[in-house]
């Protein structure tokens, strides 16, 4: 049962990545971190800041990298599974990716953005 | 003061008149008063002679003086005052040789002589002297070598015939106006306080006391004069006896599902509410007991997320609705006709609109008939035309009631017209909130407020931008206070942040824990009677209202809704009047106590319930006060009435 309206946040960026369920904006290509993940779909890109998200409780889950303690990522909207947020890794070489998130490439969809017409100018 | 001294003065020492005040704490040192009155009580003696002195209370003043001590002025200046209240031009000039080292500039000296002699030869004037008028011109005047432009002036007043004449044309109101104590008035400024006082003193420190009070209070809104302030006790006003909007008077439960906008008509008399499920109400304001009473009732269609925002035309004839969901049109209803065009003029209109419209692209060009004429309740759409991708989920009318902006944050920005459809485009933008705003030489700018936490300032007819403000977090709503300097901005995580337009900083952060942390739109509104109130919807089920530029932050909570409070309107012209609307699709109407408990005595059931928030429940004693005038026709207050012309 949704209660109000929620709001809905934009990051920009010349390349959108959305919700391909609800095309909720999620985030850019300029947050892109890495492409070279893999999900329970298939691909997986890792990317810097993410809006309009989610949250599950933490899950603890081994993962081909290790140990990591991950909460699942949902839409904001609509409430489509997305991928995973890292919290903490349990080996060194692994902290890069905390505060990340994991999003599959099937459940989200890249369109065409435009820059800043203020800052890029 | 060398008056007579008054019996019963015990001690012979009044004579020590002082010049300065280092003598005068001599003399107070000597003064019949035990212990001597330190620098503050002296100065508020003085205060208080020149009160006495001005309402004409001359023994008093004497027995002031005589029993404290303290001289009211340095001698030498109340001699000066004395010779030029009666006239006597020559032996004010004398006292002022003895005054002219206490003169807080060198260079007034000239000036304040001047003064003197316009003053005295505008009275000789008056007075039919010609020949000694002309002496004052000549031999005093001309001498200083000072504003010789004035002197000119002067000299043309000669050629008037009489005083008549004179008043007439030179502007000044005659040695029987006042002029005197108003040039006394004036030349006090030379003089530092210690010798000479500022007029009024007293009552004006008073008067300052009073408008600080009122500015403190946090119920205030009413416009009482600082004059009829009582002075006994310190003003505030109680949260019930004032008018500001404590109790629910109504609770309007037509809706079925969430109530996500609200917003009063610039004249006060509608609102429009704006539903989930797409239906958008007209609700009339009864004028006496500010009833809401059901008089439209549009909908937008299901499909489209439910209503995102609503804006009334500045004529109040015109609503202006925005979807939720990405929509590519905005639809606008005419809720009340217009005054009648004839129809050849009607044609022109229209015509000379149409030729300079839509540079680019296709527009869709509205027919102006439907618009301009009234009653319909079918709304005119308008887009671009373009493509269903596009989004429009907030808008905002500029001051002509024929042109508005709308857009939303897939980066449509566009500017309409009720002719001629759409006009103009501005690109790239992801517009979260509109509102326009106008400056002082009548140019009309639009706000919006971006994705990127940014207001910016974009001018569609001359098409330059800039940026007012940067936010450091998302931006999710925004309005204007009533004189359009203030803009509140609802800031995630941050709560309200209020922003001076004019010198773009940063005035006030409101924090309110139900605000913005959990990213749900909530709208806030300006109200009251200086528009100093700020009200806002809040996640924990109660409206937040705020007493701006107040001494403490705190709000007043309004409780007794059930769901989030996604809106608030505040009425512009019943300034005691608020009404939220909520996720528990009622619309509740705050009024002031005891308006709201004689609001709540006539309701009948149908549909309306009594008041019950869950304020604390004073009781209050001015329900006798509350006015009683409810029409009987007013027997069934939520029936809905749909006629179809609105007044």
């Amino acid at each position: 049962l949704t209660m109000g309206r929620h709001f809905i946040q934009h990051l920009g960026g010349d390349r959108v990545f959305s919700c391909s369920n609800c095309d909720c904006p999620l985030t850019n290509r300029k947050e892109l971190v890495s492409t070279r993940f893999t999900g329970a779909t298939g691909r997986a890109f890792l990317f810097n800041r993410v809006v309009n998200l989610e949250f599950s409780g933490i899950h603890d889950r081994m993962m081909l990298t290790g140990r990591h303690l991950v909460r699942d990522v949902s839409c904001k909207k609509c409430k489509a599974k997305l991928g995973w947020i890292y919290e903490f890794a349990i080996e060194e070489g692994q902290k890069y990716k905390e505060g990340k998130v994991i999003l599959e490439r099937a459940l989200i969809n890249e369109s065409e953005g435009f820059p800043d017409p203020v800052r890029d100018s | 003061m060398e008056n007579g001294c008054l019996n019963g003065v015990t001690n012979g020492n009044s004579g020590n008149h002082a010049a300065s005040t280092a003598e005068a704490a001599a003399a107070a040192a000597a003064s019949a008063v035990s212990p001597p009155l330190n620098e503050r009580s002296l100065e508020t003696v003085r205060l208080i002679g020149q009160f006495l002195r001005e309402l004409g209370l001359a023994h008093s003043v004497d027995a002031l003086v005589q029993e404290s001590g303290c001289a009211l002025e340095n001698s030498a200046a109340a001699s000066f005052r004395r010779h030029v209240a009666n006239g006597d031009w020559d032996a004010a000039e004398e006292c002022m040789q003895s005054l002219q080292s206490l003169v807080t500039e060198a260079s007034s000296a000239t000036e304040i002589a001047f003064r003197l002699c316009e003053q005295r030869y505008m009275e000789l004037l008056e007075a039919g002297d010609y020949m000694g008028a002309l002496n004052v011109l000549r031999n005093r005047l001309t001498p200083l070598k000072f504003n010789t432009g004035r002197v000119h002036e002067l000299s043309t007043y000669i050629m008037c015939s009489d005083a008549e004449e004179l008043h007439r044309i030179s502007g000044w109101p005659g040695s029987l106006g006042g002029t005197r104590e108003a040039l006394l008035d004036q030349l006090q400024q030379f003089f530092p306080p210690a010798v000479m006082l500022p007029p009024r003193r007293l009552l004006s420190l008073l008067d300052e006391a009073v408008q600080y009070q009122l500015a403190k209070c946090r119920y205030h809104n009413t416009d009482l004069p600082v004059a009829e302030v009582s002075l006994l006790a310190d003003h505030a006003c109680s949260r019930d006896s004032a008018e500001f909007p404590a109790r629910c008077g109504q609770v309007a439960d037509q809706h079925q599902d969430e109530v996500r906008c609200c917003q009063f008509s610039p004249d006060g008399r509608h609102l429009a509410t704006g539903c989930k499920d797409g239906a958008v109400f007209i609700w009339r304001v009864d004028d006496l007991t500010l009833r809401l009473s059901v008089a439209r009732r549009y909908h937008i269609g299901e499909e489209r997320g439910g209503v995102a925002c609503l804006a009334w035309s500045p004529d109040s004839r015109l609503l202006l609705c925005c979807a939720a969901e990405d929509s590519s049109d905005v639809l606008v209803w005419c809720v009340s006709p217009p005054p009648l065009l004839p129809p050849a003029s009607a044609a022109a209109h229209h015509h000379s609109l149409l030729a300079e419209s839509h540079p680019n692209g296709a527009s869709v060009v509205v027919n102006s008939a439907s618009v301009l004429s009234g009653g319909s309740s079918e709304p005119q759409r308008f887009s671009r035309g373009g493509t269903p991708e596009e989004s429009l989920t907030t808008a905002a009318w500029f001051p002509d009631s024929v042109h508005f902006v709308a857009g939303g944050i897939r980066g449509q920005f566009y500017l309409f017209s009720l002719e001629a459809g759409y006009r103009k485009s501005w690109d790239f933008i992801r517009v979260v909130a509109l509102a326009t705003r106008t400056d002082r030489d009548g140019n009309t700018a639009a706000l919006a407020a971006d994705s990127f936490g940014r207001v910016r300032q974009y001018r569609f007819d001359t098409m330059q931008d800039e940026t007012l403000l940067q936010e450091d977090g998302s931006i999710i709503a925004m309005c204007l206070s009533r004189d359009q300097q203030v803009a509140a901005l609802n800031v995630v995580n941050s709560g309200l942040r209020l922003w001076d337009l004019q010198h773009r900083v940063c005035l006030q952060r409101l924090a309110g824990p139900g605000i913005s942390q959990g990213g749900y739109c909530l709208h806030a509104c300006f109200g009251g009677l200086t528009g100093n109130f700020l009200a806002s919807g809040s996640q924990d089920n109660c409206a937040h209202v705020w007493r701006i530029g107040g001494a403490d932050s705190q709000p007043d909570r309004l409780s007794g809704h059930s769901g989030i409070v996604n809106s608030v309107a505040w009425n512009p012209q019943h300034h005691g009047m608020l009404v939220t609307a909520s996720d528990d699709c009622t619309i509740r109407v705050w009024l002031p106590t005891g308006r709201a408990l004689s609001a709540a005595a006539t309701d009948h059931g149908s549909g309306g319930t009594a008041a019950t928030d869950g304020s604390s429940g004073q009781a209050s004693a001015n329900l006798a006060s509350s006015p009683a005038t409810h029409s009987p026709s007013d027997s069934n207050p939520d029936e809905d009435d749909d006629d179809g012309i609105l007044e």
